[in-house]
C-alpha cells in the first residue's frame, strides 16, 4: 500500500469535490438565472438613484453602487448557502455521500471541498459583479469609490461565513426538508426580527414586573444582539460602516471575527457529520 | 416527542403574543393619569438645550459629558399617550420639586452628591442660532432680571415704532391731500424703522441640579431628608461624548432651493445631474454613539441592538473659502457670499438665486439675505471634484471634505445592458455543455451505426 | 485482510451488531450471508468507517482506519447494495471524478479500457439515469475497479439482475479472483456464494454464527454423506451387506434406488460399492449429495445456536 502523506490525499479530495461541484453550477441554468435577476434588481435601484438625481438635481449619499452592490451580494450569498444545504442534504439522501465515502473522502475533505467550491463560484460571481458595476460607473459617469474596493472584500468574508452556515445547517439536519425549513427559518427570523423589536417596542408595559411583553421584549433583543454577533448580514454592514468611518481596527476587527466565525462553523460542520452519519 | 415540544412551542408563541396585543389594548385604552416620580431633564445636545423627562418605564438616562446638563426630580402626573406611544407628563396640573439630595455613584462608590440649584437657559443669539449660556445660583437670578429688562425695553421701543409709524403714516396721507406730496422725492422725512427683532430668549428660573461628568457609566438616586432613597429615582446614567467632529453642508440645488439635502457624512459622495449649480451652506457636526443621543433626546424611543453612528449637526460659522480639487490637482477657490432669493413676476411662480447686496430693500423693509453659501457650478465636464475648506492656518479643516460626481443622464433602456452580462455567461456555459453532450452521443452513435 | 474481534453496534434501540469476530484472508474470495437485518450492512458500513463501532476492534490490512485512513480506503473498491450516481454526470464524467480521487494513473486509458470490457463504451456519454439496471451495476463495479484495489466489497453485487446480468457480473468476480484480489461478498443469492466464495460467514440477529469453508459448513450441519445408488435388482441379500459396510449409518430401498447416509465427509463410495456388487446386483448409477449452501443456510437461521452445537456433537 503505497503511503502518501494525508495532507497531500485530503487536499486531492478537497479539490476534486471542488471541481465537482464547481462545474455542476456553472453548468447548471439556476445560478445563471439567480446571478441575472441579482444584477437586475440592483439595476432597478440604481435607476431609481439616478431618476432622483435626475429631478432632484442632488443626491448626497455613501456611495451609490453600495446599497444595490450590497443587495446583489446578499442575494447571492443566501442563493449558494441555501444551494449548498439542498446540496449536502438530497447527496446524504440520495446515497451520494455514502459513495463518496467509500473511497479516500474523509469529513474534514468533504466539508472542506464542498465550501471550497461554493465560495469559488461567490468569487466569480462577485467579479462578475464587479465587471457589471464598472460598466454602470462607465454608463452613469460615477465614480467607484475606494470604499467599493473594501466593501467587495468585505463581502468576500461575509459570503463565505454565510456559505458556511449553510454547510453546517445541512449537515447536522436529518433530511432535505429539515434542512431547508431550519436554513429558511434562520433567514427569516434574521430578517424580521429588527420588525418584531420594532413593533414590540412599541407597546409599552403598564407593569414592570408581571407583563409577558417585557419578557419577549428582552427575548426578543437577546436574540438581536446574538445575531449581531453571529449573522453575516450584520457583519457586512458592521464592516462596511466602520470601514467609512474610517475605522480600519474595526473593519479588520470584523474580517476577522467572520473569518473566526466561519472557521467555528465549518468545524462544527464536520462534526455534526460524523454524528449524524453520511447513511441516509 | 418532537411533537409535543413543538405544539407547546406554538402554544406558548400564541399565548405571549396574546398577553402582548391584550397589553397593547389595555395600554391604549388607558387614560388614567396617576402621580408618579419622575426626572426632569434639560440635556445640552451639542447645540441646544433639550428638555425631557425619564418616567418610570425607563430604566437609563443619557447624557453628554463634560456639558452642564440639569436634572430636576419631580412629581407630576403620567398618562399613556398611544398616538405616539409614550408617557407624557401633565405639568401644567402637577409639577412639584421633590427635595433630596441627587447620588451619583459609579462601581458602588458615591462620586457626587448634587444639592438643587436655581437655573436658567440662555439664548442670547436666539434659540434658532443655538449657542445656549446657562447661569446657576445667584447668576441665575441676575440674568433673568437682565433679560427680562431687555424684553420690556424691546416692547417699549416696538410701541414707540408703531406710535411713529401711525404718526407717519397719517401726517403723509394728510400732505398728499393737500397737494404737498406729489412724488416719492417730496418725502423729506424717512419713515420710522422697525426696531431689530428680539431674539434672546430665556427659560424662567427653575431649580434643578447642575451634572457635569466624564464619559462613563454611572448610577443615580435622589435620597431624601430621611436618608432614604425615593421610590423610583435609581436610574442608571450613560454618559457619552462625541466620537468625531467635522464639517457638514446643507447643498441647494438651483432649481429646487426648496428642497436642499444635507450632507453629514464625511464619506459621502455628493451626486449631481450635470448642468446644474449647488449652494453649499457649511456647518459644525459631532458624530455620536445613535443609541446614545437618539435615548438623550427622547428616553423613552425604543431599544435597538446594532451600533450606528449619528452626525449631529450643532451650528452655521463663516468660513474661509471652499478649495476645489480635481485629483491631487487644486483648480479654484470659491468664496462664501450672501445670497437672496427673488420671486419672479408672473404666473410660472419661478424664482432666481441673486447675489445680496446692501441697500436692497423689499417694500417698506430692507432685504437681508436669504442664506449664504459657497456657489458651485457643475457641467457635463466636471468630473470626480475635492471639496475643502481650509482653515486660517491654511490646513484643512477636519471633516469639511466631500466629493461632487456629476451623474451623466443616460436613457432607462441604456442601463439594462450590463444584466445582459450574466445572461450571456450562463447561455455560453450551459449551451456549450448541452452542445458538447450531444456531439459526443452523435459521435457514438454514429460509431456504432458504421459498426 | 480484514480483522474483527468483538465488534459490535448498538443504537439506542437496537444491538445490530454483537460480538463479530471475522477473518478475511488475502486472497480469498469471502462470502458473508445472513437473513434481511442480521446486520451485515452495518458491519460492511463500519468496515468502510461509515459506521462507528461501539465496541471492538477492526482492522484492514493491517492497519487501523482511524490511523491510515486514506491509504486503507485507497486500496478498497466498493460496490454498494444500491448504485449511487452524480445524475448530472455523464458515465464517463462519473469515472473520471473518481478516477481524480484516487489519482489513478492514464485514467483515460484506463476508463476506456474498464468501459470496453464491460461493453459500455458507447454508453460513456449517457446519464447513469438513462442505463438499465444491469448496466448501472456493471458501471459501479467499473467504478470499484479503476484503481486496482486490493480489497473489494461487495454488497448485494447481483441483486436485481437478471441472469444475462449476473453471468456478466459473476464474470467479473471471477477474474479479479483470478488476479489474486480479495473479495468479500455480501449476497443473498446463495448459488453465487456457494459456486464462488472460498469461506463463507453467517451472521443472524446481530451475530457471527460461523465462519468456515463451504464442506466445513455443510460438516456442522450434517455429518453425513448422502449416496443415491441405481442398480438393476434388489436381491434380499442387499440389506444385510448394507449393514455390515461400517460407514453407513442408514439406508433406503426404494424400488431400484438405494440411498445411503454414510458417516463423515470422507468418500466410502468404493466399500458401499463392493457391498451391492458382491449380492450379484449390478450398480447402473451413483450420485452423491451434499447439503446445499441454501439447506445450510436455513439450518443455521432457522434453528438457534446451542442446538446446531448439539447436534454436531451427537454424532
Amino acid at each position: 500500500m503505497m503511503t502518501v502523506g494525508k495532507s497531500v490525499e485530503r487536499i486531492r479530495a478537497v479539490v476534486t469535490i471542488h471541481k465537482r461541484d464547481l462545474r455542476l453550477a456553472l453548468f447548471g441554468p439556476v445560478l445563471h438565472v439567480v446571478t441575472t435577476s441579482s444584477i437586475v434588481i440592483a439595476i432597478v435601484i440604481i435607476r431609481n438613484y439616478l431618476n432622483y438625481i435626475r429631478s432632484n438635481g442632488i443626491y448626497p449619499m455613501p456611495d451609490l453602487f453600495s446599497f444595490p452592490f450590497r443587495w446583489a451580494i446578499i442575494t447571492i450569498g443566501v442563493y449558494l448557502a441555501f444551494s449548498t444545504v439542498v446540496t449536502i442534504s438530497r447527496e446524504r439522501e440520495s446515497g451520494i455521500m455514502e459513495l463518496l465515502f467509500y473511497g479516500p473522502v474523509d469529513h474534514i475533505a468533504y466539508v472542506v471541498g464542498k465550501y471550497m467550491a461554493q465560495v469559488t463560484l461567490y468569487l466569480m460571481i462577485l467579479a462578475l459583479y464587479s465587471v457589471c458595476f464598472l460598466i454602470f460607473s462607465w454608463m452613469a459617469h460615477v465614480q467607484i469609490s475606494a470604499s467599493f474596493s473594501f466593501m467587495i472584500l468585505m463581502s468576500v468574508f461575509t459570503g463565505g461565513y454565510l456559505i458556511a452556515i449553510g454547510i453546517f445547517v445541512s449537515s447536522v439536519s436529518g433530511s432535505v426538508r429539515n434542512a431547508t425549513l431550519v436554513f429558511l427559518a434562520i433567514v427569516i427570523v434574521a430578517l424580521l426580527l429588527q420588525g418584531v423589536q420594532s413593533w414590540l417596542s412599541n407597546i409599552t408595559p403598564e407593569s414592570d414586573y408581571y407583563n409577558p411583553v417585557l419578557l419577549l421584549q428582552q427575548v426578543v433583543s437577546w436574540t438581536q444582539i446574538a445575531l449581531t454577533w453571529l449573522s453575516p448580514f450584520s457583519y457586512l454592514n458592521h464592516g462596511v460602516n466602520e470601514m467609512l468611518r474610517g475605522n480600519m481596527k474595526a473593519f479588520v476587527g470584523t474580517i476577522a471575527l467572520a473569518i473566526s466565525f466561519c472557521l467555528i462553523f465549518l468545524a462544527s460542520s464536520v462534526l455534526g457529520l460524523k454524528f449524524r452519519g453520511v447513511r441516509q | 416527542m418532537r411533537k409535543i415540544i413543538g405544539a407547546l412551542l406554538v402554544m406558548g408563541i400564541c399565548s405571549v403574543i396574546c398577553g402582548a396585543t391584550v397589553g397593547m389594548v389595555y395600554a391604549q385604552g388607558s387614560d388614567e393619569k396617576r402621580e408618579e416620580f419622575v426626572y426632569g431633564v434639560n440635556a445640552f445636545n451639542g447645540s441646544v438645550y433639550h428638555g425631557t423627562f425619564i418616567p418610570p418605564s425607563v430604566d437609563t438616562l443619557y447624557l453628554l459629558a463634560d456639558e452642564i446638563s440639569i436634572v430636576s426630580p419631580r412629581t407630576t402626573l403620567l398618562y399613556y399617550w398611544p398616538v405616539t406611544n409614550e408617557y407624557k407628563a401633565d405639568w401644567d396640573t402637577l409639577s412639584e420639586n421633590v427635595e433630596g439630595v441627587l447620588e451619583i455613584t459609579s462601581q458602588g462608590q458615591i462620586i457626587a452628591s448634587l444639592q438643587p440649584r436655581d437655573y436658567v437657559i440662555q439664548y442670547p443669539k436666539g434659540i434658532t442660532r443655538g449657542d445656549p449660556e446657562i447661569f446657576l445660583g445667584e447668576d441665575a437670578r441676575t440674568k433673568y432680571e437682565q433679560w427680562s429688562e431687555e424684553l420690556q425695553a424691546y416692547r417699549l421701543a416696538v410701541a414707540a415704532y408703531y406710535e411713529a409709524s401711525r404718526i407717519f403714516t397719517t401726517t403723509l396721507d394728510d400732505k398728499i391731500e393737500e397737494g404737498d406730496i406729489t412724488s416719492a422725492d417730496d418725502v423729506l422725512v424717512s419713515a420710522p424703522v422697525r426696531p431689530a427683532e428680539f431674539v434672546y430668549s430665556s427659560t424662567k428660573v427653575y431649580r434643578g441640579m447642575p451634572v457635569t461628568l466624564s464619559p462613563g457609566n454611572y448610577e443615580i438616586r435622589l435620597r431624601n431628608s430621611d436618608g432614604e432613597v425615593v421610590e423610583n429615582s435609581e436610574k442608571k446614567l450613560v454618559v457619552f461624548r462625541r466620537d468625531r467632529v467635522g464639517v457638514g453642508y446643507t447643498a441647494i440645488p438651483e432649481d429646487k432651493w426648496t428642497t436642499p439635502e444635507d450632507t453629514k457624512r464625511p464619506d459621502e459622495i455628493i451626486y449631481v445631474r450635470s448642468n446644474n449649480v449647488l449652494y453649499l451652506e457649511p456647518y459644525f457636526e459631532s458624530e455620536y454613539n445613535e443609541q446614545h443621543f437618539v435615548h438623550l433626546e427622547t428616553p423613552q424611543a425604543p431599544r435597538f441592538g446594532n451600533v450606528d453612528w449619528l452626525w449631529v449637526k450643532e451650528g452655521k460659522f463663516i468660513p474661509n473659502d471652499l478649495q476645489i480639487s480635481h485629483g491631487n490637482m487644486w483648480l479654484r477657490s470659491i468664496s462664501f457670499e450672501d445670497y437672496m432669493v427673488r420671486q419672479t413676476p408672473g404666473k410660472a411662480l419661478g424664482y432666481e438665486i441673486l447675489e445680496w447686496q446692501e441697500g436692497i430693500s423689499q417694500g417698506m423693509r430692507a432685504r437681508s439675505p436669504d442664506f449664504s453659501a459657497f456657489r458651485l457650478v457643475l457641467n457635463r465636464q466636471s468630473q470626480d471634484i475635492g471639496l475643502h475648506l481650509v482653515g486660517d492656518n491654511d490646513v484643512a479643516v477636519s471633516g469639511s471634505s466631500r466629493t461632487v460626481d456629476v451623474v451623466r443622464d443616460i436613457g432607462s433602456g441604456e442601463l439594462w445592458l450590463p444584466a445582459l452580462l450574466p445572461v450571456a455567461v450562463g447561455i455560453a456555459l450551459v449551451g456549450t455543455r448541452r452542445y458538447t453532450l450531444r456531439t459526443r452521443r452523435a459521435a457514438i452513435t454514429e460509431t456504432s451505426t458504421v459498426k | 485482510m480484514i480483522k474483527t474481534r468483538n465488534l459490535t453496534k448498538t443504537y439506542p434501540e437496537v444491538e445490530a451488531v454483537k460480538d463479530v469476530t471475522l477473518n478475511v484472508r488475502k486472497g480469498e474470495v469471502y462470502g458473508f450471508l445472513g437473513p434481511n437485518g442480521a446486520g451485515k450492512s452495518t458491519t460492511i458500513a463500519m468496515l468502510l468507517g461509515l459506521e462507528k463501532p461501539t465496541s471492538g476492534d477492526l482492522s484492514l490490512f493491517g492497519y487501523h482506519l482511524d490511523r491510515n485512513y486514506f491509504e486503507i480506503k485507497s486500496a478498497i473498491g466498493v460496490v454498494g447494495e444500491r448504485p449511487f450516481f452524480f445524475d448530472e454526470m455523464t458515465a464517463w464524467e462519473f469515472l473520471e471524478f473518481h478516477a481524480d480521487l484516487y489519482m489513478v494513473e492514464s485514467k483515460i486509458y484506463r476508463i476506456g479500457q474498464l468501459l470496453e470490457h464491460v461493453g459500455l463504451t458507447d454508453y460513456a456519454h449517457m446519464r447513469p439515469s438513462e442505463y438499465s439496471r444491469g448496466m448501472r451495476q456493471k458501471l459501479s463495479f467499473v467504478r470499484a475497479l479503476l484503481h486496482s484495489p486490493a480489497l473489494l466489497i461487495l454488497d448485494e453485487p447481483v441483486s436485481g439482475l437478471d441472469p444475462h446480468g449476473i453471468r456478466q457480473i459473476r464474470e467479473l468476480i471471477d477474474e479479479q479472483k483470478k488476479a489474486g484480489t480479495t473479495i468479500f461478498i455480501s449476497s443473498h443469492v446463495l448459488s453465487e456464494i456457494e459456486r464462488t466464495a472460498d469461506r463463507i460467514a453467517i451472521m443472524h440477529r446481530g451475530k457471527l454464527l460461523v465462519e468456515d469453508n463451504l464442506d466445513g459448513l455443510r460438516y456442522t450441519v450434517d455429518q453425513s454423506t448422502r449416496v443415491r445408488i441405481e442398480v438393476t435388482r434388489t436381491p434380499d441379500a442387499l440389506s444385510d451387506a448394507l449393514s455390515a459396510v461400517p460407514h453407513v449409518k442408514e439406508y433406503r430401498i426404494q424400488g431400484q434406488q438405494i440411498e445411503i447416509s454414510l458417516d463423515g465427509i470422507a468418500d466410502y463410495r468404493a466399500e458401499v460399492s463392493a457391498a451391492i456388487t458382491a449380492t450379484g446386483t449390478t450398480i447402473v448409477g451413483m450420485e452423491t449429495k451434499k447439503a446445499s449452501l441454501e439447506e445450510t443456510f436455513m439450518t443455521f437461521t432457522d434453528e438457534n445456536v446451542v442446538g446446531i452445537s448439539q447436534a454436531g456433537e451427537t454424532r
